[in-house]
């Protein structure tokens, strides 16, 4: 029927093209994303990932119009959710798609909950703010519905309890159930489990592909860690000094990481199977100054295959099918099927 | 100055003493509510001089209670702590004070722990300024050299911690807890907060401290291939209790308490094409209260080979292969490894290295 276009084409719910984004600050201007480009199908999972600093979460904050409208400048070729051009939609329009189609939640869970009101009554709130109509009877059983569907044991007695009576984990659970309350068809997770412990980390990860899966929403799961971008996410954009620097779906990337900065933010995860006493293969040196970004490739002076051109001349985009990356280096490109 | 290790080593025909040692180490906090909490219930262990003592488990569990009251602070309800031969516990506070420089801790948050008005080389130089060590300009030196070591670029000198990074704050603090030569450093979730990439630098330094400066430590992280990197032998804590301790390689390789089974095989691998997701122990239930721990095995509500007497009897740490204890009624044999197989890669899988032999 539609031949001519790739599937995901057809089904994209929201598309970022070339998003730039910089701040005007009284000591000059930042440049905090210098290009970032991908897109998400309903159901589907992306992680955008990259060292502190590298514009995640100024990517994610630019999607719901959260950046203060007073020192951001948000560009892009496209940037769109459904029939949304989200670069110049009225801030009522934006506010009702924060609330309801595309739901944010954050790293610390404390910080998005209200710590004298107990856990029940912000998830009925969260409810009520889509559904004003509701009617107390109703409202109760959405909340417990709600706290069953991210695991909640007991949750009729712990709608009571406040945020300092709960733990890490089930903390961040709450903070889920209040981004599911109106139903969103995106979810973005700006690194949902770093404050969190080992045991729940995996849990919390597990539960977010879960309800991805089950209520077919998509997700952009936003971390520094590779190794939990692995897990949970259909595709991967990696992102260095602003920029996206590589592409692809999450099993493409893995057989084949293609620009050095992805390899060696893998290198840099330490492994259970490594033995003890070893060292890790780090990415020294430090990050681009957003403010002074080079000519050239950003990472080249962390690059162990920089070559003179990488520092005059910004690398070109090669791609080979949904795989797309930036640098120089080509070597290889032949293997790549 | 120089930097040398361990003060005071033992003359060389004494058998080696361990640099601490707790027996019985109990840490009971009352609440405001008036229920109890044993955050820390009769651990004993010997960490010797050169050595790294890696402490895993849950959130809550006492691994920061169990540091703090080896420090005194505050001291133990019950049981002992021997070091550099010296009972802490009946030590006057006078005398624990100036003991107390051979000791530091290095915690999670590094901007919190420094004075944000203070310069890098104020923040450095605090401790001997304090403890009243040298001159001011041997103390300068001092803080270069400590810098240097660190690596830290002199131009941070005057540096605010506000203005540094993560990780050049958490090797602030580094060089802040190695100025006195401690004999003992304690990282308390030193790297948690410090994103993959930092993270690496930052264990990478202190690989090459340990090794460079024979190091004793205490290294507590929530992530348990973080912890196995730096650590001789590990200690695992389930809810005050310590319920294995044993030598990093072996315990990892295979666990004998059924919570540390539970523990490693949730740690999700970096790697999509590994097949152990689905293979994961889940532990059931949830951690019961501190306040109202299980009777017998603390363990026992989540554990899939409890039975009555476990719910009777407090399992002890035994002894079950040289230097490794459980205290498991029923522990799990030597076979039955943790399935951890090294995925083959297509490049090199990240160990440039390993650290010298010391
Ligand atoms: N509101 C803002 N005003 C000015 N600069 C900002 C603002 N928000 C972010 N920045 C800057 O933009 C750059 C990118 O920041 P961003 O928060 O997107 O990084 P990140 O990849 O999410 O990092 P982290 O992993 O630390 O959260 C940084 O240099 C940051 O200091
Ligand atoms: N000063 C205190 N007063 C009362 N209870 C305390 C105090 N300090 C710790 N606890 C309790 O003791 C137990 C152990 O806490 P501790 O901070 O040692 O755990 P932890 O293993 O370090 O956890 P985390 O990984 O979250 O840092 C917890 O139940 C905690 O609530
Ligand atoms: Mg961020
Ligand atoms: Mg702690």
């Amino acid at each position: 029927m539609h031949s001519s276009l790739s599937p995901s084409s057809v089904t994209d719910i929201l598309e970022v093209d070339d998003l730039h984004v910089d701040f005007e600050l009284p000591r000059g201007r930042l440049h905090a994303v210098r290009g970032a480009s991908f897109s998400l199908g309903s159901g589907e999972s992306l992680g955008i990932v990259g060292e502190s600093g590298s514009g995640k979460s100024v990517t994610s904050r630019a999607i719901m119009g959260l950046l203060p409208a007073t020192t951001a400048r948000v560009k892009a070729r496209t940037l769109r959710y459904g029939q949304h051009d989200l670069l110049d939609a009225p801030e009522r329009v934006m506010r009702r798609l924060r609330g309801g189609e595309i739901a944010m939640i954050y790293q610390d869970p404390m910080r998005a909950l209200n710590p004298i009101m107990r856990v029940g009554d912000q998830v009925a709130e969260a409810i009520r703010a889509h559904e004003p109509s509701l009617g107390r009877k109703e409202l109760s059983t959405r909340v417990v519905g709600l706290l069953d569907a991210v695991r909640i044991p007991d949750a009729n007695k712990r709608i009571r309890l406040y945020p300092h009576q709960l733990s890490g984990g089930m903390r961040q659970r709450i903070v889920i159930a209040m981004a599911l309350a109106a139903n969103p068809s995106i979810l973005i997770a700006d690194e949902p489990t770093t404050s969190l412990d080992v045991t729940v980390q995996a849990e919390i990860l597990d539960l977010l592909g879960d309800l991805q899966e089950e209520r077919g929403m998509g997700m952009i799961l936003v971390t520094h860690d590779l190794g939990v971008a692995a897990w949970h996410t259909n595709r991967i954009m990696v992102m260095y000094a602003g920029r996206g620097v590589e592409h692809a779906t999450t099993a493409d990337l893995f057989e084949d990481m293609r620009m050095p900065y992805t390899r060696a933010l893998f290198d840099s995860i330490p492994r259970v199977d490594m033995p003890p006493g070893s060292l890790l293969k780090s990415v020294e040196g430090r990050p681009v100054d957003p403010s002074n970004p080079p000519p050239g490739c950003a990472f080249r002076e962390r690059c162990h295959l920089a070559v003179e051109i990488c520092g005059t001349t910004a690398p070109p985009r090669r791609q080979v099918g949904s795989h797309w990356w930036d640098c120089w280096d080509d070597q290889e490109e032949k293997s790549v099927k | 100055m120089t930097i040398s290790p361990g003060a005071a080593a033992s003359p060389p025909d004494t058998p080696p003493t361990p640099l601490l040692e707790t027996t019985g180490l109990t840490q009971t906090f009352r609440l405001p509510t008036g229920a109890e909490v044993q955050a820390v219930s009769d651990v004993s262990f010997v960490l010797h001089r050169g050595e790294t003592l890696g402490l895993v488990g849950e959130s809550g569990c006492g691994k920061s209670t169990t540091v703090r009251t080896i420090l005194q602070a505050p001291p133990p309800t019950a049981g002992t702590v021997t070091f550099g031969g010296i009972e802490l516990t009946t030590t006057p506070p006078r005398q624990l004070r100036r003991l107390r420089r051979r000791m530091q801790l290095v915690f999670q948050d590094p901007h919190a722990s420094m004075n944000p008005r203070w310069t890098v080389r104020d923040c450095i130089a605090e401790p001997l300024q304090v403890h009243r060590v040298g001159t001011s300009s041997s103390r300068n030196d001092r803080v270069h050299e400590l810098m240097d070591l660190v690596g830290l670029d002199e131009g941070y000198l005057t540096s605010r911690p506000g203005s540094l990074s993560g990780g050049q704050c958490q090797r602030v603090a580094i060089a802040r807890a190695l100025a006195l030569d401690p004999d003992l450093i304690c990282f308390d979730e030193a790297v948690s907060a410090l994103d993959v990439s930092i993270q690496a630098q930052i264990l990478n330094l202190i690989a090459r401290l340990r090794a460079d400066l024979e190091l004793t430590s205490i290294f507590i992280a929530h992530d348990l291939a973080v912890v196995k990197l730096v650590s001789d032998r590990i200690g695992v804590m389930y809810l005050g209790k310590l319920c294995e301790i044993g030598p990093a390689e072996s315990l990892y390789r295979s666990p004998r308490h059924p919570y540390t089974k539970a523990l490693l095989s949730a740690i999700p691998k970096p790697d999509p094409r590994h097949p152990d997701r689905l293979r994961r122990v889940n532990l059931r239930g949830e951690l019961p209260s501190p306040t109202d721990p299980p009777s017998g095995c603390r363990f026992r509500t989540r554990c899939d080979r409890a039975d009555e007497r476990c719910s009777l009897d407090v399992p002890p740490l035994q002894t079950i292969s040289p230097g490794h204890q459980v205290a498991c009624h029923y522990p799990l044999s030597a076979s039955a490894p943790v399935e951890m197989t090294p995925l083959p890669t297509r490049r090199a899988n990240g160990v440039v290295g390993q650290s010298p032999t010391r």
